[in-house]
């Protein structure tokens, strides 16, 4: 049953894909969709390899948490979303504050809208408030890890990564949280980018939706999301050690 | 496999470091390579010349937070000089986010409480926002508008760049957050990229020296400490 008073803002990349793969086998579609489509170069968020093999078994995809971990990056979104008859239209700009694609929003009947656009964007006014709310995942367990990339810099301090659904507010990442879950660390750490932040955040998605399903509400783990600390892009060194982790200190 | 962050002047051409790839164990050793080959190319350059005046206190800084002073200390090199004079006089309480700030005067006042080990709070809350200057525009701008937003000025100033790197790294050094380690490391890739003639003549080469040891160090620190160690303080 699609959940009607739910929106979706999605862009072609593997997010927007794990996303509805993940909403597609949980059935918790939503009403709508407006794809943000980029006809110029690669965005932040796309697969650079053209042909990347698609991962349909992770090594620890037995693992319930990881229970979203199986998709096809290769699958476009616009492809889903012609397979499962979901209604949709082509956003008139890739820029999500752009004022033609805030009004189409504000303009829609949902009150809310799940958020999946290009890495790296931030939504500012006048879409904050232009009387819908925003949902989305952050890749990192609030308030402890706010920012970018957290999940690497929590792998490297806790050896677990995080994802935390949140309304978005004005101040990056201390919007009220919906719903947070700690993850372990992945068998297959180089794909985390691609694939296991992709399926943390999934895992989180649909749970917090099928919550609002079952009880018609929007329920908050915590209201109060101050605090933590705010971190920015990693460096590829710190990103390495994250990622080669067990190899290098023999940590079974 | 050469390290491609400093290969390019990042002064001109910034580097966003968005999804970066994975290139295995032979990246972190081309990263080592290349930072030691500058640690080489600074000593090899003309011996004095630059400022002195915070070695003293960057060697007593280190001392006291529990780090070799191997870092430090060089034989081969005179020992090191206590500089008196009023270079720490600058307070961080003079600066307010609502004022225009002089940024070498923010960043002279951060060092003096850093090394006095005094103000941590105020510290770090100075010192976030010109992290997060430099992590969204990948530049140190000569002064900010109030609310340090936005930068003003030159943004070439190589001596900023040096001292907001010993600023982040007495800051790591202290609390041991991730965090301020991933910025000296960007601060420092910068520097790297620079030419010769321009990273020289603002730090002694001892301090150049001591701030990229002090990087290779925590990093190596990490790849082989246990799991805790490193959260946010």
């Amino acid at each position: 049953m699609p959940l009607n008073d739910v929106g979706l803002v999605a862009a072609n990349t593997t997010r927007s894909s794990a996303y509805l793969q993940a909403l597609v086998r949980n059935n918790v579609l939503p009403g709508y969709v407006l794809l943000l489509e980029n006809s110029e170069g690669q965005m932040p968020g796309q697969l650079t390899e053209t042909s990347a093999a698609a991962i349909t078994e992770l090594p620890d995809a037995s693992l319930d948490c990881w229970s979203d971990g199986a998709f096809d990056p290769n699958t476009s979104v616009q492809a889903i979303l012609d397979q499962y008859h979901v209604p949709y239209e082509i956003s008139p700009s890739k820029d999500i504050n752009d004022p033609a694609v805030v009004n189409l929003i504000a303009a829609r009947a949902e009150s809310v809208f799940i958020y999946s656009g290009f890495g790296g964007a931030i939504l500012r006014q006048p879409l904050l408030t232009c009387g819908k709310r925003f949902l989305h995942v952050h890749g990192g367990y609030l308030p402890d890890f706010k920012g970018s990339t957290t999940n690497y810099y929590s792998l490297i301090c806790n050896g677990s990564m995080g994802a935390s659904a949140i309304f978005l507010s004005a101040e990056i990442d201390c919007g009220p949280i919906l719903m947070r879950k700690n993850f372990p660390a992945p068998a297959l750490r180089s794909r985390i980018d691609h694939f296991y932040d992709s399926a943390a955040r999934a895992k989180v998605l649909v749970e917090t939706l099928k919550r609002y399903e079952a009880s018609n509400e929007w329920e908050f783990e915590l209201q109060n999301n101050e605090g933590g600390e705010t971190y920015y892009v990693i460096h590829p060194v710190l990103k390495h050690i994250a990622i080669l982790d067990k190899e290098l200190t023999g940590i079974k | 496999m050469k390290y491609s962050y400093t290969q390019i002047n990042r002064l001109d051409e910034p580097i966003s470091y968005m999804y970066t790839t994975f290139n295995g164990k032979e990246f972190l050793e081309s990263y080592r390579i290349d930072r030691k080959c500058r640690i080489r190319r600074v000593e090899e350059a003309v011996k004095g010349g630059g400022e002195k005046v915070y070695e003293a206190a960057t060697l007593d800084f280190l001392q006291r937070e529990g780090w070799d002073s191997e870092l430090f200390c060089d034989p081969s090199m005179p020992a090191v000089e206590v500089v008196g004079g009023g270079v720490f006089a600058c307070e961080l309480s003079q600066f307010s986010i609502v004022d225009s700030i002089d940024t070498e005067k923010l960043l002279v006042a951060l060092l003096a409480a850093q090394f006095a080990c005094t103000h941590d709070v105020i510290v770090k809350e100075w010192l976030d926002r010109l992290v997060q200057r430099f992590e969204v525009t990948k530049k140190v701008y000569k002064s900010y508008q109030p609310g340090l937003r936005k930068g003003e000025g030159s943004n070439t100033s190589v001596r900023l760049y040096w001292l907001l790197s010993l600023s982040l790294c007495l800051f790591f050094v202290r609390t041991k957050n991730l965090k301020y380690l991933n910025t000296l490391l960007k601060v420092n890739d910068l520097l790297s990229s620079l030419p010769q003639e321009l990273i020289l003549g603002h730090f002694s080469v001892r301090l150049m020296k001591t701030i990229f040891k002090l990087e290779l160090a925590a990093v190596a620190r990490l790849q082989f400490a246990g799991r805790g160690q490193h959260a946010a303080q």
